[in-house]
Formats: C-alpha cells, sequence, structure tokens
C-alpha cells in the first residue's frame, strides 16, 4: 500500500519534472510573464463580474471602463503567449500546436453538437459554455502531447 | 527514423541538459529525440551533426520501412 502511494507520488514527480525539462531558461522566463498574465485577467474578470453583479458600476463611462480592463489585460495576456510560444523549442511549439488543435476541435464540436441537443430541449448554452470547454480540452491536450513526447 | 544521438552523447560524457544548452533547446527535446520520439527539424538535424562533427547521415538514417519508402 506505501509501495503503491510512493510509485504514484514518483510518477507525479517525474511529469512534473517533464514539463520543467521542456522548456529552455528564456522559455521559462516567458512562461512565468504568461502565468502572471492569465492570474491577472482572471482577477480583473472576477473583479468586474462582481463590479457587475452588485450593480456598482450601471453608469456608462464607468461600466465601460469596467469592461475595457480585462479586454486590454487579456490583449496582453494573448501578447505573452504569442511570445511564450515564438520562445519555445520546436518540440514545445509542437505540444502547443497539438494542444490548439485539440481545444479549438473541441470547442467547435461542442458547439455545433450542443446546438442538436437545444432543439431536443437541453437548456440554451451560455458564451461561456464552449469557452470552459475549449480551456480544458486545451489544458488536457497539453497533458496528453506532453505524454506522447515524455 | 533512427539515430545515434544517445551514443555520440555518451562517447563525450555529456549529460542530455548538456546537449540541449549547446543546442539551445530543451532538455525533453534531447530526450523525445534520443527515445525516437521525436524526429527534428532538418535546421535542428543539422545543428546535432555539426555539434559532434560528422556529416547528418552520420547521425540519422531512415528506418527500414522509411529506406523502402524512399526506393
Amino acid at each position: 500500500m506505501q509501495g503503491e502511494a510512493m510509485t504514484k507520488r514518483k510518477r507525479g514527480w517525474n511529469y512534473f519534472q517533464a514539463c520543467r525539462a521542456s522548456l529552455t531558461p528564456e522559455a521559462r522566463r516567458r512562461q512565468r510573464v504568461f502565468t502572471g498574465w492569465c492570474l491577472a485577467w482572471a482577477l480583473s474578470f472576477v473583479a468586474a463580474a462582481l463590479l457587475f453583479r452588485f450593480e456598482i458600476a450601471t453608469a456608462a463611462p464607468l461600466a465601460w471602463l469596467v469592461a475595457l480592463v480585462p479586454t486590454l489585460i487579456g490583449l496582453l495576456l494573448i501578447r505573452s503567449y504569442v511570445r511564450l510560444f515564438r520562445s519555445a523549442d520546436e518540440l514545445m511549439q509542437k505540444v502547443h500546436l497539438e494542444a490548439l488543435a485539440f481545444g479549438l476541435g473541441a470547442g467547435f464540436l461542442f458547439m455545433i453538437g450542443y446546438s442538436l441537443f437545444e432543439r431536443s430541449g437541453a437548456p440554451a448554452m451560455s458564451v461561456m459554455d464552449p469557452v470552459s470547454v475549449i480551456a480544458i480540452a486545451w489544458a488536457l491536450g497539453q497533458v496528453l502531447a506532453m505524454r506522447r513526447y515524455s | 527514423m533512427r539515430n545515434r544521438l544517445r551514443v555520440l552523447r555518451a562517447e563525450q560524457g555529456w549529460s542530455q541538459a548538456e546537449v540541449a544548452q549547446r543546442l539551445d533547446v530543451s532538455r525533453q527535446t534531447v530526450n523525445a529525440i534520443e527515445n525516437g520520439k521525436y524526429d527534428p527539424s532538418l535546421p535542428l538535424a543539422f545543428g546535432i551533426a555539426r555539434l559532434f562533427q560528422l556529416q547528418i547521415e552520420e547521425v540519422f538514417n531512415p528506418d527500414e520501412s522509411e529506406a523502402a519508402e524512399i526506393a
């Protein structure tokens, strides 16, 4: 039992090491920047959603500003991802491309497929649903591609 | 595609990390090439051959099925 737990821990540790080993020093620095922008975007998005939810930002100029901040941070997030992609070596670029293909494909299939379920009486899809599917499938695609080349 | 990267690296006494640093790629890439899980691009393949001061065909050669396709 303890041996199994040790093996599981070792497997997890090995995978973590594989992730670390997949980045050049420059790409690792870009990865940290990208993670920072991800956090900044998530925080700004949650803050904006709360401001709208509690009706603090209802007047036109403030409401526009609240909506604009996460959008601008999102643009910087995209820029940091492109820089990370460009700084990655060729294998990591391949991993990213496979993950993006997996994520976008899953999102596209979900949107098209779920529209049929909506006609069959399933609850209407929100804008966030395909986005969530893309994000989860993208993350899963990263793990699968990393495993493939490890 | 088969390659002799692991053997050549061992002959030089270099670690995967050292080879990765010399080629400006990640250690994962060196590991994947050695294990035959990834075929490098032509520029990287030439870079590997140059690192060991060999011709590219002395490091990489097609396996039997690929050789049959070429023929």
